[in-house]
């Protein structure tokens, strides 16, 4: 069973929560204090009490780490790179994504192991500053990333079953065949970030590469059971 | 009441209340006195060149014959329009008219007849206030020179240089900063005058009757009490005896305090105005701007989105009642005044025009209660002007649609967006995420069709994006108000669509140009 938690009690974490409850069955909110407990079980959210100086092995025996995703999103700074540095001594493999309020703590936060780090005050002005400079490249890319509609984005591993495998990636008709846009395509054997399509032209697309693509809903279903492979 | 007075009162009345008269005072008012008015700086430039005209002359005739024409025109023509300037300035001090009706109207709420005499008398004394204002009295001597029978007036062409002090804003601000210290300066003015007397005293006593000396009348030894005093020395009248020398000693050092310290208070009334005098500048200059982004509290989301809105080239104007946080913006190099943004008076006094200057109000205070009072604020000067407010608590959403905030930025629900995204799709969460925020120079942009483009490509087939490693994404059509993601070669644009375009920017500008030409 796939499992979240999340550390801290604010309505950061509460939105979390909330956004998660259609992907996870499993969400344990942890708080440091016990009338946070008790408010959070009225409102009928799973809830458990913590110390930052638990020891975190019990965790193995209620989660199975393997589908296990943490959120540190605790208020203080300190306590929150405390509780990721804390967790990533504990398990090596466990998938921590921490909020952080500045850059500087960002930074220690992923020096103190988290694998994603999700900056607030640079998220919430990049949206400020969208919405005045750039209204409909917004309006598109939150269509795409947020609303339930028919546009969507999706990733996409390259199974060995494709006919383009060998291809260019400019080579095939994308656009008139499959009904999408392939935004970036992520090299097999470079663990690097994205190559966008219009620079990967030079090397031929093969079995295990991961395709950005942008499409509706029912044109990415389509070609995904094509080839039946899987997403990651 | 006395059938005159009733005429007379009556005309004050309609006088008062006509349009046309109001319409012709406010618009010499804008003319002459406000600062503010656009076209005022012509008027400026105008007596400028007057004064220096006239200026010029003089000095020209004290060698040379001048032209009768130019003669001419600098004893009448120039004389003549700082007369009628004179009069417009007395005319529009203060409102007659209202000086009498205030009058008329105590007296009538009092039950006694209208004092017609007390009510002139008022209005004289108020005209008598100007007249006798520095400015007031430059601007009447600067005309005595078109009464040139007199000769010995001529000289008075040269006050019409100070007349310069009406129109340059350095020398007013000059004079206000000295004005500060008004009671500094008039110590140390008393301090040298009584040192000037007395050692001008002592030396003439002293060397008056030597006749080696060359202080022979009292004005010699003022002269030269004041030429050592001022540490300046020519050395023309110099002291012979003993005793002279021994003051010259007190002058002199009495001489280099003096001057000190009248340096040091010069220094120190500049420093202390400064920031005000620059604040005063930054008001000035808001009236020049145009579409201003009204950043409303400058802690760290306000801090990030003025300085990212600054360094795309927009106009902002930060407002933060907290001090350090107003000093940490003007650090940033952001037009900066520690004034509270939910007060009313704050717009009054920076003159901020919502309806042609104010492109958005952003609301970034920390707290959910200022934000919305600034909001209410502002929706109480314009319902049209676009604000953005952040929401820290969910609670208070709908309070913020009451007070008026168009766009409502809950940082918390994207978060939690983000997240759930971020589990699903990595790799395309990060993608997006780079997009937005084009590093590598790659990102996504918007360009607007126009009748240039649609003249030379009618269809994006004829546009060849390709060309310039561009991914068309999609076409905004402004007639249906749709996104046409993907959209077929044979799309047909209109005037006023979006091409939403992904790549690098160096070739999106490319791009843009190539859309321009013929045949590109």
């Amino acid at each position: 069973m796939k499992s979240a938690v999340i550390f801290g009690y604010n309505e950061f974490a509460l939105e979390i929560a909330q956004s998660l409850k259609t992907k996870y069955s499993d969400i344990t909110l942890f708080v440091l204090q016990d009338e946070d407990k008790k408010l959070l079980q009225d409102r009928g959210f799973k809830v458990a009490k913590f110390d930052l100086l638990d020891e975190w092995s019990t965790f193995e025996t209620e989660y199975d780490l393997d589908k296990l995703i943490v959120f540190c999103a605790l208020e203080e700074s300190s306590q929150n790179i405390f509780l990721t540095i804390s967790l990533r001594a504990t398990f090596e493999k466990l998938l921590i994504i921490a909020l952080s309020t500045d850059q500087e703590s960002g930074r220690k936060l992923k020096m103190a192991g988290a694998n994603k780090i999700i900056p607030i005050t640079q998220t919430t002005v990049n949206i400020i500053t969208e919405i005045l400079e750039r209204p409909l490249v917004t309006e598109i890319l939150n269509t795409i990333l947020f609303a339930e509609n028919e546009l969507k984005i999706a990733q996409w591993s390259i199974p060995k079953n494709a006919e383009f495998i060998g291809e260019n990636i400019e080579d095939v008709d994308w656009k008139y065949k499959y009904g999408l846009i392939i935004l970036a395509v992520i090299r097999a054997n470079l663990d690097t970030s994205f190559i966008y399509t219009k620079k990967a032209n030079h090397e031929p697309l093969k079995e295990g590469d991961i395709l950005v693509i942008v499409g509706f809903k029912y044109d990415i279903e389509v070609f995904k059971s094509r080839y039946r492979g899987k997403t990651l | 009441m006395h059938i005159f007075k009733r005429l007379f009162i009556g005309a004050v009345y309609a006088l008062n209340g006509s349009d046309r008269y109001a319409h012709l005072k406010h618009t010499f008012y804008n003319f002459f006195e406000n600062d503010q008015y656009k076209y005022k700086k012509y008027v400026d430039f105008f007596m400028i060149f007057l004064i220096f005209s006239s200026v010029f002359i003089l000095i020209r005739e004290v060698k040379s014959n001048v032209q009768p024409d130019i003669k001419f025109f600098n004893d009448y023509v120039i004389s003549i329009v700082f007369m009628v300037e004179y009069v417009v300035r007395l005319w529009l001090h203060e409102s007659v008219t209202s000086i009498i009706i205030v009058q008329y109207e105590k007296d009538i709420t009092l039950s006694r007849e209208f004092r017609l005499r007390h009510a002139l008398y008022k209005v004289l004394v108020s005209k008598f206030t100007h007249i006798r204002s520095i400015s007031s009295l430059i601007d009447l001597l600067a005309i005595v020179p078109f009464f040139h029978e007199l000769r010995l007036l001529r000289i008075f062409i040269l006050f019409r240089i100070f007349k310069l002090f009406r129109y340059t804003r350095s020398v007013k601000t000059f004079a206000s900063v000295l004005a500060s210290k008004q009671f500094e300066f008039l110590t140390l003015g008393i301090f040298a005058s009584i040192i000037v007397f007395v050692s001008s005293v002592l030396v003439y006593v002293m060397e008056a009757h030597n006749p080696l000396s060359e202080v022979r009348t009292l004005f010699d030894a003022f002269y030269w009490s004041i030429v050592t005093m001022s540490t300046v020395g020519y050395g023309d009248v110099v002291p012979v005896s003993e005793a002279g020398r021994v003051v010259a000693i007190f002058v002199i050092l009495s001489g280099v305090a003096v001057m000190a310290f009248t340096t040091s208070l010069f220094v120190s009334a500049f420093t202390e105005k400064i920031e005000e005098i620059k604040e005063i500048k930054s008001i000035e200059d808001i009236s020049k701007l145009k579409k201003i982004y009204l950043v409303c509290g400058y802690k760290e989301i306000g801090r990030q989105v003025a300085l990212k809105l600054k360094n795309s080239g927009s106009n902002i104007i930060v407002l933060e009642k907290n001090p350090v946080h107003v000093k940490e913006a003007l650090r940033d190099g952001l037009r900066a005044f520690a004034f509270d943004s939910g007060l009313l008076s704050t717009y009054e006094d920076l003159k901020i025009d919502f309806a042609t200057q104010v492109k958005a109000v952003l609301c970034l205070d920390e707290s959910d209660v200022e934000n919305i009072y600034t909001t209410l604020t502002v929706r109480s000067i314009t319902k049209h002007v676009e604000i953005i407010s952040t929401l820290q608590s969910k609670n208070n959403h709908k309070k913020f649609e009451m007070a008026g905030v168009n766009k409502i930025i809950y940082s918390q629900e994207f978060i939690g967006l983000i997240a759930k995204e971020y589990i699903g799709q990595p790799v395309a969460f990060e993608l997006i995420h780079a997009l937005r925020s084009a590093t590598n120079g790659i990102g996504i942009s918007e360009i607007l069709v126009d009748e240039i483009m649609l003249r030379y490509h009618g269809d994006l087939s004829e546009m060849h994006c390709q060309k310039f490693k561009l991914l068309m994404l999609g076409v905004y059509k402004n007639s249906s108000k749709n996104f046409l993601f993907n959209p077929l070669d044979n799309t047909l644009l209109e005037t006023g669509d979006l091409l939403i375009i992904v790549g690098d920017y160096i070739f999106i500008e490319e791009f843009k140009k190539h859309l321009h030409k013929k045949g590109g």
